[in-house]
């Protein structure tokens, strides 16, 4: 169900980006303030929605603990966070693979446009292949969520892992 | 530092990309050895 939902959560996201790419990308170059002001709008107001209409669930009281490491201080607790952050292995390696994972995706996103106007392509033709390969990309977003449903970490019986057999 | 040349966006993230691929191996490597998917145990 997880995955489905997340493949629909993508697709909304797709969809704005069409919408942007193809009908308001090619007004970037004179509006672009007026660009920003009304996506920060928009935000505000899905923001505000989200904040209104949410509601918190009930939870169990947090147990009591016998040392409060807030009674130390700013750097007692500052000690406590980088002890618990930084000082096991498997947790650097993890952010490390995240880090350069997504430093992997930061350049495209960053430079794409600048390399299409280098080659000399408009802005309004840029957005409209940037369209396709969202079109590409929202087919693929339910189809995706579905196996990851069928095929997620939790009910994985793994083929290299004779453990799981 | 690279005049513009926004060909290279592509070498680094190529770069990046594999190097993570590398630390994704090593990572996966650490998570089968800590239980896998059916019986992993959070490092203390």
């Amino acid at each position: 169900m997880l995955g489905r939902f997340f493949g629909l959560f993508r697709a909304v996201s797709l969809i704005d980006g069409m919408i942007f790419n193809y009908w308001i990308i090619k007004h970037a170059d004179h509006y672009y303030d007026w660009i920003f002001l009304s996506i920060g709008l928009i935000f505000l107001f899905g923001f505000m929605i989200m904040c209104f209409m949410l509601k918190e669930g009930e939870y169990p009281p947090v147990p009591l603990v016998e040392e409060d490491l807030r009674r130390g201080g700013f750097f007692s607790m500052a000690k406590v966070y980088f002890r618990e952050c930084f000082t096991n292995s498997y947790y650097l390696w993890v952010f490390a693979l995240l880090t350069i994972g997504g430093a992997a995706f930061a350049p495209i996103n960053a430079f794409s446009l600048l390399y299409a106007k280098s080659l000399g392509m408009t802005t309004e033709a840029y957005g409209k292949w940037i369209f396709w390969t969202y079109v590409c990309s929202l087919a693929l977003a339910y189809p995706l969520g579905s196996l990851v449903d069928r095929f997620h970490a939790s009910a994985w019986d793994s083929p290299w892992d004779p453990s799981c057999r | 530092m690279t005049n513009s040349n926004y060909r290279l966006t592509y070498l680094f993230s190529g770069l990046f990309a594999a190097v993570s691929l590398g630390l994704l191996l090593v990572v996966y490597h650490k998570f089968m050895k800590m239980g896998g998917p059916n019986a992993y145990v959070a490092p203390e």
